[in-house]
């Protein structure tokens, strides 16, 4: 079983970097082959170029935008993770553009000539979503939880209807209280390596 | 009176509808007698991620930033934010959500309450909010999906304006199947609603 983990954050040295480790130590614990995609460690190009839009609807899309190998970690990734702060109640800019430009017709949906799609990652059994949450006070918690299942959600066109989504997510006190962090660290790793 | 309008927009194709939607706002703003600026992300070459630095400075005064004050400056100017992109995967384009990453800075959109540690709005010139967007599935896909990226947009950048600002989302839905006639009707519609504001 492979697990491939897209880590985003551009300071991983804090909690974020904690969280990267704990959701890898969860996923190998459930017996999972973890392969880790860092976007800001491989200065990924989040910016869709022209030349990449004029081109989205053929299939050699993948190769051409240099994301060959991101797109052959996807193929055979059967629990997919997203590891990434909430900023303005949504992903940061660089994990939007790996969206953009990774998960492109061929890889992550196919286009019939009729103009119908079918999903591409049918093999995603799990979609994992872990995100700390937005600064206190600025939003009702609840609902930035419910974003985070609406992102993993938006993901079923290509994974399939039937691949469910499991938001691990760390609200505000967990960023700064030590007792709330470890506790919420160890619960995350557990509920990971329960993943079959 | 005279309202002072920003248009936002992202697309990289500048043949493409979205940037026909965008010349319209400008084009319409501009005959009923507001000043428009426009913010083309992809002509200006926005970067489209927020570095490790940026980051650092997120809690640090606009000054810090001097590459992106001119961005500072015409969202502390407006009174109107209009923004013109494509719906991909249910949210923007990574570009314009680097803009909103980027430019809603610490002093500039919002600040930090002293006593609570509590986010406090600071863009309280913005008093209207105006989406226009495309989307390649149908509208109940996107119900289904949660639509995460209007919540971008409706929730979060609308809470850091004035308490007073009306938000308004124009969307044409399931547009890569759309005829002519559906995206005529779509444009006479973003006029109608860009010719009262003013």
């Amino acid at each position: 079983m492979t697990a491939v983990v897209v880590f985003t954050h551009p300071k991983p040295d804090q909690f974020a970097g904690e969280l990267l480790d704990t959701t890898v130590a969860g996923l190998s614990a459930a017996g999972h082959e973890v392969d880790v995609i860092d976007l800001y460690r491989d200065n990924f190009e989040a910016a869709m170029s022209p030349a990449e839009w004029r081109s989205y609807a053929t299939t050699d899309a993948a190769d051409a935008a240099g994301i060959g190998p991101y797109s052959q970690l996807l193929a055979r990734a059967d629990v997919l993770a997203f590891v990434f702060p909430m900023w303005w109640s949504g992903p940061p800019s660089m994990l939007k553009g790996f969206f953009d430009r990774a998960l492109v017709p061929g890889v992550a949906f196919r286009l019939a000539d009729n103009g119908r799609v079918s999903p591409g990652l049918r093999h995603v059994r799990r979609v994992v979503v872990v995100t700390a949450a937005e600064p206190p006070g600025h939003f009702p918690q609840r609902s930035t939880r419910q974003l985070a299942h609406a992102f993993g959600r938006s993901l079923r066109r290509a994974t399939g209807w039937r691949t469910r989504t499991l938001v691990c997510w760390a609200g505000p006190g967990e960023a700064t209280n030590d007792d709330k962090r470890r506790r919420f660290l160890s619960r995350t790793r557990d509920r990971l390596a329960g993943l079959r | 009176m005279t309202r002072r309008v920003l248009v936002v927009h992202a697309h990289p194709d500048p043949a493409s509808f979205s940037r026909a939607l965008c010349d319209l706002v400008v084009r319409v703003s501009g005959e009923v007698g507001n000043e428009v600026r426009v913010h083309d992300l992809y002509d200006v070459g926005f970067s489209p991620v927020v570095s490790a630095n940026e980051w650092s400075l997120r809690g640090a005064a606009p000054d810090t930033k001097p590459h992106l004050a001119p961005f500072f400056e015409d969202v502390m100017w407006c009174d109107t934010l209009v923004f013109a992109y494509p719906t991909w995967w249910s949210g923007q384009p990574a570009v314009l959500k680097a803009w909103i990453d980027r430019v809603l800075a610490n002093d500039v959109a919002w600040s930090l309450d002293d006593t609570t540690g509590h986010v406090m709005p600071a863009l309280r010139n913005v008093t209207r909010i105006v989406v226009v967007t495309t989307h390649g599935r149908s509208k109940s896909a996107n119900l289904f999906c949660g639509r995460a990226g209007r919540a971008v947009i409706m929730r979060s950048v609308r809470r850091l304006c004035s308490w007073r600002c009306r938000a308004r989302w124009l969307a044409l839905y399931s547009v890569d199947r759309s005829t002519r006639f559906e995206r005529d009707r779509f444009m006479q519609r973003v006029e109608r609603v860009l010719r009262r504001i003013s």
